[in-house]
């Protein structure tokens, strides 16, 4: 299992390489550069002009790229993100506890996506081509249809002004409950389309008809004997599914002003503060890449047909 | 081998069996007015080329015939009750313990994320009450007495079993049931020669030891002669011979059987003689067939110029004891017989 | 009769072509998906003639108004009309999908073709590329592009387009891979045609249905992900009347006029429902084995 894993991770690192030559882009490539977006036509030209040529050299952006990418390189080996352009502030400082809330949101999220989507797929796979299906499945294109952030207005509206529910700007634990359900309902689609598909699959397989013609019940066919092999595939599309879950939450962060890095990096980018910007993507697709090998890895011990051991 | 007759009280008995799927282009008949009877510990050969309907006539017997095929017509008595009307309760009751099954591919019929083991303990625990611990020493006893010996093998994955192996799993768990009846629906077709006796040594074996009967379901009448007390032929879903396993290998009746004994290669058999093969294609089984079905392949009809084949169904014609045929020409030979004992009394 | 199976053999003829049409009219997804494209190129299209008032006129004596006579899907916070809106919206729609789907798709197929037709190392370049790319979840990727290049509806676009070529170039490699070994395209290098003629000639029209297939389930997701950046204020910007954007102030409104979250909200719900359907309708038919 150890051999996997170290095997794993370096087949990571080009990749690793790859992203950080791609957020490196976000200071780099910048067409009039980041400093001078920022300040344009906010203040008086000669003002403007000190203010830029400073944070130039503070940013380096006077030297040439390939040193600018040494030097961010060295920096990230030193654990050391930089400082908000528009925050004067270690991003780090930024980023902390925001990190935590929506890695909260994203696992809340995908809780509630692969309970309700595991449990409608296996339904509709069990009762096929009767309503329960059909309805299951056009609900499911609905899912795959409606933009998130809609879902989460509709949700506000539906349980905070017309049932007044919840309050418009809810505290605590609770708040987490209409973020979630619009990400997680969203989700639910795919994943629910996947397990009955997996699931339809699996139990036409020759070992569910030699449990039945032993005598097992239908049920115990589909819950004891089916869903654990229907469940590993739908595992392999969990890791994709993350990554919408991901991309979904830095815009519901938006709507639900959910303190987390998206409603950050979405304001970063308005700002046009690369350091910011620059640090949160970067930290979030280095999430995702670990994610995606913890997933990878949990296939492997999960099913016996994959040699761990080399 | 001992030979028994189907009189009172059979184990089990098939009457006028229909099972027929549904196509686009209609009803595919895979089995038609199939009469059958198996007496206790008796183990009984089925015997036909794909598409004979033989494997549909084994899963018809417990219900395992899915969509789009069906059962349509008959009855199908175990130990007096009939199979086609239970209800789904007694279905799975009998399943497993009343009448076993085992199948073709072996390694796909077992859960490729379990243990093998687990397969057998997992019953175990629900049937005789066992716990873990004593459910699983049960089971790799069992293992033991289908010839997987070791707790490794107990802890193995399907996917590293070979065909054999896992042919041995899929028995040992079929007799841990404890049936009355075991179906085998060709358990060796997919296995290495070398390995296709032992397993059929230990069907037999685990069989006799515990008098359960079997039907034993093949395309190859040699395996079927090593075993079968009786043997029964099916032709385009009906069955056209059927009688003791001697009778038929020394005296067969109808001319598909004949075929079918003329095609199997003899070791020592000339090297020059060619195999003779049986001409002719299958016959289409979604139109229904007004005679005989094998009479358009059949060298006798076009020897003895009959013409009844092709528009009649053929009749039951007794042989010997327990040993029948549904054959125009074997008819015939029936009643001129007769004609000359008659006529050789009156002189 | 399945027209794929003799793709192998040989390229759809003109009586595949209107097999293929008249199945597409049967399939009831098909139809109703291209129902609503359909209603979007009106809408588009005809905006100047279906509009009842200019998108953009303010009107702040008639602001938030329920929907009613005057102004069928009501007014937003500074009085234009709904309807009208909704209406030009459709055309920013459309120019998303057009524009996301032509960049996506003119350089992930002409990267897949690379890889897939040229030799190891092309092949080698090109995916360690796609991989970095897809090693960041599509939205990331996204806003990577509008960080460089600031927040604007042609940016958003852009930025979309270029997150989803890796989709297109991995679907088309492994066409390109299924059919290279194929025999009329070693007979078509025999006869002396170039490596490019070969790509464009005959591998390129074998590669097509997939990519259809493809290009019909990515769009409308592109297009959701452009509308999600409008939304968050890094795409269009207000006041156009792109339906994303018009969600932007909308929370505010949420609780005073709801009509002003539901129609553009909707108008993109049912776009892009339209559009998948489309898709399922066109993998029905080009790919009846799935």
């Amino acid at each position: 299992m150890v051999r996997y894993l170290i095997r794993r991770l370096l087949l990571a690192a080009p990749v690793v390489v790859g992203i950080l030559l791609i957020t490196f882009l976000i200071k780099a490539a910048v067409p009039t550069d980041a400093v001078t977006a920022m300040y344009q036509g906010q203040m008086s030209e000669k003002d403007a002009a000190q203010a830029i040529t400073a944070l130039r050299a503070k940013f380096h952006l006077d030297l040439p790229w390939h040193q600018q990418l040494l030097i961010y390189g060295r920096d990230l080996l030193h654990g050391e993100l930089g400082e908000s352009i528009r925050l004067r502030r270690p991003v780090v400082d930024e980023i902390g506890y925001r990190y935590v809330n929506t890695i909260l949101l994203t696992g809340a999220a995908l809780l509630i996506a692969l309970v309700v989507g595991v449990t409608t797929g296996v339904v509709a796979a069990a009762r096929r081509n009767t309503w329960l299906d059909i309805t299951a499945t056009t609900v499911g294109l609905f899912g795959i249809s409606m933009p998130a952030f809609f879902f989460g207005l509709l949700l506000i509206l539906v349980f905070s002004v017309w049932l007044r529910l919840l309050p418009v700007v809810p505290h605590g634990p609770i708040a987490i409950l209409l973020p979630a359900l619009s990400l997680g309902l969203i989700e639910a689609a795919p994943i629910s389309r996947v397990t009955r598909t997996s699931m339809i699959d699996v139990l036409r397989r020759d070992y569910i008809r030699a449990a039945r013609a032993r005598g097992v019940g239908e049920v115990a066919l589909i819950l004891r004997h089916g869903l654990p092999n229907a469940l590993l595939v739908v595992l392999t599309v969990v890791g994709l599914q993350i990554g919408n879950l991901l991309g979904g939450a830095f815009i519901v962060e938006t709507i639900f002003s959910w303190h987390g890095i998206g409603e950050l990096a979405v304001n970063a980018i308005k700002w046009r503060d690369f350091t910011l910007t620059q640090a949160i993507i970067l930290i979030s697709a280095l999430s995702y890449l670990l994610i995606n090998l913890a997933v990878d890895v949990l296939y492997a011990w999960l099913d016996p047909r994959v040699e761990i051991e080399t | 081998m001992a030979a028994f007759s189907p009189t009172l009280d059979p184990l089990l008995a098939i009457k006028g069996l229909n099972t027929r799927f549904k196509t686009p282009r209609g009803f595919v008949r895979a089995v038609t007015d199939v009469d059958l009877t198996l007496g206790g510990g008796e183990i009984l050969g089925l015997v036909g080329e794909s598409g004979s309907g033989k494997s549909a006539l084994a899963l018809s017997i417990l219900r395992l015939i899915e969509p789009p095929g069906e059962i349509a017509g008959g009855a199908i008595l175990f130990e007096g009750r009939n199979i086609l009307e239970m209800a789904s309760r007694e279905l799975r009751e009998l399943r497993g313990r009343g009448i076993g099954i085992i199948f073709q591919q072996p390694q796909s019929c077992l859960n490729p994320v379990r243990r093998v083991g687990w397969h057998l303990a997992d019953l175990l625990m629900r049937q005789d009450n066992l716990g873990r611990r004593s459910a699983w020493e049960a089971a790799v006893e069992l293992l033991r007495a289908v010839g997987l010996p070791g707790t490794e093998k107990a802890m193995a994955y399907p996917h590293q079993l070979s065909g054999g192996q896992a042919q041995r799993v899929m028995i040992g768990i079929a007799l841990a049931l404890r049936p009355r009846l075991l179906i085998a629906d060709e358990p060796t077709t997919a296995l290495d020669v070398t390995v296709q006796a032992q397993i059929l040594e230990l069907l037999r074996e685990r069989c006799r030891e515990s008098g359960t009967s079997m039907i034993l379901v093949s395309h190859d009448l040699g395996i079927v002669a090593q075993l079968a007390d009786r043997v029964a032929v099916m032709y385009a879903g009906r069955i056209v011979e059927e009688g003791p396993v001697q009778a038929i290998l020394r005296a067969p009746a109808h001319p598909y059987t004949l075929g079918l004994l003329r095609a199997a290669p003899r070791l020592g058999a000339a090297r020059a003689a060619r195999l003779q093969d049986i001409p002719g294609g299958t016959p289409d089984l979604s139109r229904p067939i007004p005679g005989c079905a094998f009479a358009p392949c059949c060298a006798i009809r076009e020897d003895r110029n009959l013409t009844r084949c092709l528009g009649e169904k053929p009749p039951a014609v007794a042989l010997g004891p327990a040993h029948r045929a549904y054959c125009w020409a074997a008819a015939q030979e029936a009643a001129s017989a007769e004609v000359a004992s008659v006529a050789g009394e009156n002189r | 009769m399945s027209q794929i199976a003799n793709d192998a053999e040989e390229p759809l003829g003109a009586s595949g072509w209107s097999r293929l049409v008249s199945r597409f009219f049967e399939n009831r997804s098909a139809a109703a998906g291209g129902a609503i494209l359909a209603l979007l190129i009106v809408c588009a299209a005809g905006a100047t003639l279906i509009a009842p008032h200019d998108p953009l006129a303010i009107n702040p004596v008639m602001r938030l108004r329920p929907p009613g006579l005057q102004h069928w899907f009501g007014t937003d916070e500074v009085g234009r009309d709904l309807f009208s809106r909704i209406v030009y919206g459709s055309r920013y729609f459309l120019l998303i999908c057009l524009v996301a789907a032509s960049i996506s798709a003119t350089a992930g197929t002409l990267l897949g073709l690379i890889a897939g037709a040229g030799s190891a190392l092309a092949d080698g370049i090109v995916m360690r590329l796609m991989d970095v790319m897809l090693a960041f979840p599509y939205i990331l990727l996204v806003l990577v592009v509008v960080a460089i290049l600031g927040p604007s509806l042609w940016t958003g676009m852009i930025a979309v387009g270029v997150a989803g070529i890796p989709g297109y170039a991995r679907v088309v490699r492994s066409a390109v891979f299924s059919v290279r070994h194929e025999d009329y395209v070693e007979s078509a290098r025999v006869l002396g045609a170039s490596g490019a003629q070969i790509m464009f000639g005959t591998v390129l029209p074998n590669v097509l249905s997939p990519l259809i297939i493809y290009l019909s389930f990515a769009t409308p997701l592109a297009a959701l992900l452009a509308s999600a950046l409008s939304f968050a204020g890094l795409g269009a910007q207000p006041p156009a009347p792109e339906w994303g954007a018009m969600l932007v102030n909308s929370r505010t409104y949420l609780f005073s006029a709801w009509w002003a979250v539901a129609a553009p909200g909707t108008a993109l719900f049912v776009s892009i429902f339209g559009l998948n359907l489309l898709g399922n309708g066109l993998r029905d038919v080009l790919d009846p084995r799935s």
